[in-house]
């Protein structure tokens, strides 16, 4: 260690040995005095050690042996009141499935589970973050959150409405939709994302296959899915940090501005332009 | 005299190449000791990492021969570098997503043990502590005994050869420090908020 960090170290232990704050701060200005580096190194070392908590005093972890752990959900599996059925989705981090539940009522619906072996703190953290997000969602036009829990083995799930809709663009084409139709289920699109905008919560991975349009009594219906990698401004979606290495792609490629870094508005605008061009283009 | 008892006299005689053997040899024990107890342990339950280094201590070392602090020390130094390296190899093997199949964990050779806890918590407190090893060796010696050897704090001060008041301030620098390494790990891998 060097002479710096050796004084450094040294001034922090005899600090926190005294009880008064004023004796203490005499002693940090008598020692410090002239050496503004060192004053710096040790307020900082003392913030740290005001916010440690219980850092290390616990063991290391345990060992545990991994024969005979239960095989990943799939079709039958039953979850709390929920009886998975067929897969329909895989994403990053998660599967989702149609699932019967049971009670207190009988529906289907849809559940979003962690993958096995994602279940680290760094993606539970963001599940928690998506599930918390669409809970935070009141629009007809955005899939509702009705239910969350965690299985007997420890992944978090939640359960949504289960969207009986195909992507956007496909509904275009197969319904044959004008550009003017297209447009105006556009709008829905939209007021959808206005509406998580509003209350604070920048969707990031919008692409057609994340909207489904299904049909409610006959009349098409927008549905915004999936927000997997959304993300909150302003207020915490998840009490677990949230930080996005650099190895790990945030958003699909395809549909991703060209800088992350502008505006949200912009970066919207961008998506949009890409997701109207795919729904149109295909109509010319 | 197990081989362990061995290199520890050796060592404690002054020959220059017995601490070097130590580790390795330290390590395949305790891989073998863990397969040993949690192939008869109920599939689920867990292992204690500090007890089973000691229980590793009482198998490999003959104590009576081993008196001498210099001798311990070094064992547990050995064996808590040793769990280190076990638990933190698997802890990026199960952060790395899985492609394809159902099984979740990985496949055991011979019952590989493997970390329970947050996988991500250990392997940025070693790479912290790794940073701690080039600054202050005595204080990331210390953490290590205690975390992962889970020495006492006076058998901790012994095994290091320093008072336990030394022990005591070392201890608590190490926290703070490691403490700090990890948020700004933390904080530099978040990604920066997007404009207004």
């Amino acid at each position: 260690m060097n002479m710096q960090q050796d004084k450094a170290k040294s001034v922090l232990l005899n600090a926190l040995e005294i009880g008064s704050a004023s004796v203490r701060q005499a002693y940090l200005d008598a020692e410090c005095a002239g050496n503004e580096a060192l004053r710096c190194e040790v307020q900082d070392l003392l913030y740290y050690h005001d916010q440690m908590g219980v850092l290390l005093e616990s063991s290391a972890p345990a060992l545990a042996a991994t024969i005979n752990e239960p095989l990943a959900e799939r079709p039958g599996t039953v979850i709390g009141p929920y009886k998975l059925m067929e897969q329909i989705g895989e994403g990053g981090m998660g599967l989702v499935f149609v699932a019967e539940q049971q009670e207190p009522i009988r529906r289907k619906v849809a559940l979003k589970i962690i993958k096995p072996s994602m279940d680290t703190r760094q993606v539970i953290a963001r599940f928690e973050a998506e599930r918390q997000a669409l809970a935070l969602m009141d629009h007809p036009n955005i899939a509702c959150v009705f239910d969350a829990g965690t299985t007997a083995s420890g992944r978090p799930y939640f359960v949504m409405e289960l969207v009986k809709g195909i992507a956007i663009v496909e509904y275009c084409d197969q319904q044959q939709l004008t550009a003017r139709e297209r447009l105006e289920l556009f709008l829905s699109v939209c007021q959808a994302v206005q509406h998580a905008h509003g209350k604070g919560i920048i969707h990031r991975d919008l692409k057609p296959s994340n909207i489904l349009v299904a049909p409610h009594d006959g009349v098409p219906v927008v549905k915004v899915i999936d927000f997997g990698v959304a993300k909150a401004i302003g207020q915490q979606l998840s009490d677990k940090t949230i930080y996005t290495r650099f190895t790990q792609m945030i958003g699909t490629p395809l549909y991703m501005s060209p800088s992350r870094r502008r505006s949200t508005r912009w970066t919207w605008t961008f998506a949009a332009t890409s997701i109207v061009s795919a729904c149109c283009c295909t109509s010319c | 005299m197990s081989e362990v008892t061995r290199i520890l006299s050796a060592i404690d005689q002054g020959d220059p190449h017995a601490t070097e053997q130590l580790l390795p040899l330290v390590y395949d024990e305790l891989r073998r000791l863990a397969a040993q107890k949690l192939a008869q342990e109920k599939p689920g339950q867990t292992l204690e990492a500090t007890a089973l280094v000691h229980e590793a201590y009482l198998r490999l070392v003959d104590v009576s021969k081993a008196q001498e602090w210099d001798s311990r020390g070094h064992f547990f130094a050995a064996a808590a570098e040793a769990m280190r390296r076990i638990l933190v190899d698997n802890a990026r093997r199960k952060r790395r997503p899985k492609h394809g199949g159902d099984r979740i964990r990985l496949d055991l050779d011979a019952a590989a043990p493997i970390a329970q806890t947050p996988t991500d918590d250990l392997v940025e407190l070693d790479e912290a502590l790794s940073q701690l090893e080039t600054t202050d060796a005595v204080a990331a010696r210390l953490v290590k005994l205690r975390y992962f050897a889970g020495l006492s704090m006076p058998q901790a001060a012994e095994a290091l050869g320093i008072s336990l008041r030394t022990a005591e301030r070392n201890w608590t620098y190490a926290r703070i420090w490691l403490h700090r390494e990890l948020s700004r790990a933390d904080e530099a891998a978040a990604e920066p908020d997007p404009g207004p």
